[in-house]
């Protein structure tokens, strides 16, 4: 029987090869969904551990200004520390420009994270070497041995650059750029002499076998650091965090992708059924057994599905990289997980193979003579089964909308069911464009409906499309969604200015007296953990009441309550509205509120509504965060009345004698907003590609459906219609296909957004409908148009042969 | 005397044709002894082919039983009855008969390839038949590429070339034209008298069905 499916599979070489190509674009599809979201972890999690490198626990001055003179003595006793590697960073100013230079100690340079030198000085690195990134030598065009000099307020020092590094590690982000160099060095810069045993933070390698939360209560334990703040150097849970806000949109969209797949296959081998099922009947005609019949579907699909998921792995491992490398980092090194990329071929081998075997199982429950005129059995339940599913549809969005308590889980319940609904009904609404269609007086649209009516292929088409179609126009709105999220707050700052590393005695009216400063605010800008008795989450710290004033919130709770709360002496703290959506907190609730490592109880005292952060901050007076939580504003938050740049130039040079590291908020974040773009851009690529992928399969699979209904068209031919009336003929299936798709597609598309938006609370995300009209539409008409055009661009007319019949 | 090849009692076979049921064979009995060759004859739709295929268990009766040498093909597995496809009797239909993939030599020693039989036991036998029925020049050719005439004596070869002691014909000449349907039918004849193989074929055809030894009307659903 194996030479029956080596038969079988030679005779059909471009149906074998776009079976092949369909199964391993499916099996790159998965995997790409399974994946991205780790590549994303992995890049933020590098960005992230930039500085701390390998390090678990890092001791910090809670004041920029400040420094730490006992450094490792008071550790040296504490049981489980692996290696402490003190280091002193500063910002400082090159031709003009914001650097920060980070110095450790000898020999411990390269403690946290390997330096990849490009180029280096043969020779050893003395007390005023640095190493630059590449992009910065090309920035200030230096190179090795080239000597600088680096002033901080009225100090300077002299550098000379000993190395070129790669951009990664120390220098993934290089925003400010980053000078890697000694701590005495870097310390004379700050304080105008050089000094041994000065930093500004400690970072700490915990023993494999240690425990590092006992370790970190052990330091805070000790007097000579009570007034320093002790973290964990990599948070895990807010990469994750963060990790899943960028990519949650995409997550849900990416379910559907993998549903999607699923079908395409199983559609995929069910498009040629009726000529299989017939094939059969030739093989048990000839005395064939079941068995012998099975074999040689199961030796022929061995080899389709095998060669499909080979292929399809290699082409998973080759795009993905190649996406990440080319939109995230180049230098960072994403891992290919095994696993999942086994995961993602076995779906594909799987369901190719049960999808494959469908029409010998199908041929067996009917007799030869049945299998002969290969008549398709139409199910018994007829209008009833989207009629239920219609109706399901309906009843879970109702509970979507009305039950806030479980509107996530059912709005995941409404997408599922949504797109199944829309693939069991698409093909009967086709089916009756046909039938209406049909009574027309031209022939190529009387045929042409006539096709589209009775002929299973158009049925399966029309749902690989329209359900290819809406899950593309998903992706394409999740990409929107994310990259709407971001923007729209990261626009807030546009106009703002920091100004870290100030003196406690700083008084801020001299600040608000300054050219184009239309606001400012001494504050805390921080991040901390939010507890309630069900969660644990990381929340921006928003230290001063005065933002109200500075940024445009909406008031959920009044704005006299809000401001009364807020200038109160009780800990009060003012929440997002997407706090009380998820995790279900009201004004009066008692919360924990850490910052700095110090947990604190604190009342619920307003709710406001703002893209800020997602919603994910809470606001507090400077006043209590000192009262309650013994930690002083160290930031002064400036809002320009102008031009922002020329703001920061004017505090810059009226406050240079003080050392006042003083930048636009849009350029703090600067490293952020690009992380962020290099993720979109990520998310951006794959869904084009993705959606590309699905429209390939979906004209792939229409094509193999259409292989085995030559004779149809050379019945066409010998009763008289010219080729391009049948040219005409396919055309308007394809083109009516297409419609019929877009239409429903679309309609569907704002079910499913609004859906998506719901479905993100899983994900800890709040946020108001949003739906970007044109963007689904652009991607819809596209496909549409594209699908239109096949019997062109894959110039059916020439395949005109009436010898077919 | 000859002995019992097929023995049919009894077998009716409805279809539903939308609005209505229609009873197309309404308990019919019909017997086929050995070496006989045996026209049945009806008008379009009398449902001729239709019991033929009952007959061949292509196709199951609703009420009524087939036997074939003595074997109820209804009530035996799929195994026996392909075993028995393949070495007791075989089909040749109106056209599509052979499988488009295999070349017309594939195609002929299909069922003994599906026995597992050796090539070099048959090889000499499928020459001999193939030379017989004059398509031995196109043993290495697809089903495409022969003419119909020719594809219907490639099905006949197949059918043949298992020593079936009976071969059930759906109009065999029904896709070709006169003079070739003449050759075909002299062919079946030769074939019937030579092989001792006992022909069951349905034709629409009054001029065909002379050749066979019996012809039996179906009418009414019923044989006459």
């Amino acid at each position: 029987m194996i030479k029956f499916a080596l038969k079988n599979i030679k005779s059909k070489p471009l149906r074998v090869a776009g079976t092949v190509l369909s199964i391993a674009v499916v099996v790159a599809m998965i995997f790409c969904m399974l994946s991205f979201k780790n590549a994303v972890y992995e890049f933020i999690y590098a960005s992230e551990t930039a500085s701390a490198g390998s390090s678990d626990i890092v001791i910090l001055t809670k004041s920029d200004s400040d420094r730490i003179t006992n450094v490792s003595a008071p550790l040296i006793n504490i049981d489980g520390i692996e290696e402490i590697v003190p280091s002193m960073s500063v910002y400082a100013v090159l031709n003009g420009e914001y650097i920060q230079i980070r110095g450790y100690e000898d020999g411990k340079t390269e403690s946290l994270q390997k330096i990849n030198y490009i180029e280096k000085d043969t020779g050893n690195m003395n007390s005023d070497s640095v190493i630059i990134s590449s992009s910065c030598a090309e920035h200030f065009s230096l190179s090795i041995g080239d000597r600088i000099a680096l002033t901080l307020g009225s100090n300077s020092a002299s550098f000379y650059v000993y190395g070129i590094a790669e951009n990664s590690g120390y220098f993934l982000s290089d925003s400010p750029f980053q000078f890697v160099g000694r701590n005495n060095q870097v310390a004379k810069l700050a304080s105008g002499t050089a000094a041994e045993g000065i930093c500004n933070a400690i970072y700490i390698k915990v023993s494999p076998d240690a425990d590092t939360e006992s370790v970190m209560e052990s330091i805070k334990a000790i007097e000579a650091y009570r007034d320093l703040s002790v973290e964990i150097a990599k948070d895990e849970k807010y990469i994750e965090e963060q990790t899943n806000s960028l990519t949650a949109p995409v997550v849900l969209s990416g379910a559907a992708v993998m549903a999607l797949g699923i079908v395409f296959i199983a559609i995929l081998f069910m498009m040629t059924s009726k000529e299989k099922v017939r094939l059969v009947a030739k093989y048990k005609a000839a005395g064939a057994t079941n068995r012998q019949v099975l074999t040689m579907f199961v030796a022929e699909n061995i080899i389709i599905a095998a060669l499909g998921a080979v292929i399809g792995s290699l082409l998973s491992v080759g795009l993905f990289v190649a996406i990440l490398k080319l939109t995230l980092s180049s230098l960072t090194v994403f891992s290919v997980n095994a696993l999942k990329l086994f995961g993602a071929a076995a779906i594909g081998f799987i369901v190719s193979m049960a999808a494959s075997l469908v029409p010998a199982l199908k041929a067996f429950k009917g007799t030869v003579r049945e299998n002969q005129i290969s008549t398709e059995r139409t199910s018994g339940a007829g209008i009833l089964i989207p009629v239920i599913a219609v109706i399901l549809t309906v009843i879970s969005v109702i509970i979507e909308f009305l039950i806030e308590s479980v509107t996530a889980v059912f709005a995941v319940v409404t997408m599922a069911l949504a797109l199944l609904s829309l693939g069991i009904c698409v093909g009967y609404i086709l089916r009756l464009t046909g039938k209406l269609l049909i009574k027309s007086s031209s022939p190529s649209l009387k045929y042409a409906s006539a096709g589209i009516s009775r002929e299973k292929r158009f049925t399966k088409s029309v749902t690989l499309l329209s359900v290819g179609m809406t899950v593309s126009m998903m992706l394409f709105m999740a990409w929107s969604l994310t990259t709407q999220i971001f923007d729209g707050y990261i626009d807030n700052f546009k106009n703002m200015i920091f100004i870290s590393n100030i003196q406690a005695s700083q008084d801020i009216d001299e600040i608000r007296e300054q050219d184009l400063v239309k606001g400012a605010t001494k504050m805390v800008w921080d991040k901390g953990t939010l507890k309630t008795d069900d969660v644990q989450k990381n929340i921006n710290i928003l230290g001063s009441k005065d933002v109200l004033d500075m940024l445009d919130f909406k008031y959920i709770s009044s704005e006299n309550d809000v401001k009364a709360a807020v200038s109160s002496a009780q800990p009060y703290v003012i929440v997002d509205i997407a706090m009380q959506k998820l995790y279900g907190v009201k004004v009066g609730d008692s919360i924990k509120l850490t910052v700095q490592g110090i947990e604190k109880d604190v009342i619920i005292g307003g709710i406001l509504q703002h893209e800020l952060f997602s919603g994910n901050y809470v606001i507090i007076s400077s006043e209590i965060l000192e009262s309650v939580f013994g930690i002083k504003a160290d930031t002064i938050l400036v809002v320009s009345s102008g031009d922002t740049s020329q703001c920061a130039n004017n505090l810059r040079t009226a406050f240079s004698k003080d050392n006042y590291f003083v930048v636009e908020v849009l350029e703090a974040f600067k490293w952020e907003r690009s992380s962020m773009d290099a993720v979109f851009s990520m998310i951006g690529t794959i869904a084009i590609v993705v959606a590309l992928f699905i429209f390939v399969v979906t004209v792939t699979s229409s094509l193999i459906g259409r292989s085995s209904a030559s004779k149809e068209r050379s019945a066409m031919l010998a009763a008289g219609m010219s080729k391009g009336t049948l040219l005409k003929t396919e055309l308007i299936q394809y083109a009516v296909t297409a419609l019929i798709s877009f239409i429903i597609s679309f309609a569907v598309s704002v079910l499913l957004t609004s859906s998506l938006i719901h479905a993100l609370r899983l994900f800890g995300l709040y946020f108001e409908f949003m739906y970007e009209a044109w963007v689904v539409a652009v991607s819809g008409i596209v496909m549409a148009v594209l699908y239109s055009l096949v019997p062109v661009a894959m110039n059916f007319k020439k395949e005109y042969n009436i010898r077919k019949l | 005397m000859a002995s019992e090849v097929i023995k049919a009692e009894g077998i009716k076979k409805s279809f539903n044709t939308g609005d209505s049921v229609s009873e197309i064979l309404k308990g019919i009995d019909f017997t086929l002894t050995e070496g006989e060759f045996v026209a049945i004859v009806g008008e379009s739709g009398s449902g001729k082919s239709t019991f033929l295929y009952i007959l061949a268990g292509t196709d199951k009766p609703d009420e009524g039983k087939v036997s074939i040498l003595s074997k109820d093909i209804n009530s035996i597995d799929d195994n026996e009855l392909s075993r028995m496809r393949r070495e007791d009797f075989s089909f040749v239909y109106q056209s599509d008969n052979l499988v488009e993939n295999l070349t017309v030599y594939e195609n002929i020693t299909l069922p003994l390839v599906l026995s597992k039989k050796k090539e070099s036991d048959f090889k000499d036998k499928v020459l001999k038949i193939s030379d017989y029925l004059g398509i031995d020049n196109r043993l290495n050719s697809y089903p495409k590429q022969l003419s119909g005439g020719e594809q219907q004596r490639a099905a006949i070869a197949r059918a043949l070339v298992t020593d079936p002691k009976v071969i059930f014909l759906d109009e065999p000449t029904g896709s070709l034209d006169s003079v070739r349907g003449g050759q075909v039918m002299e062919l079946l004849k030769k074939i019937n008298k030579e092989f001792k193989v006992a022909l069951v074929m349905v034709t629409h055809s009054s001029q065909h069905a002379a050749y066979a030894s019996r012809i039996v009307t179906m009418e009414d659903g019923l044989l006459k």
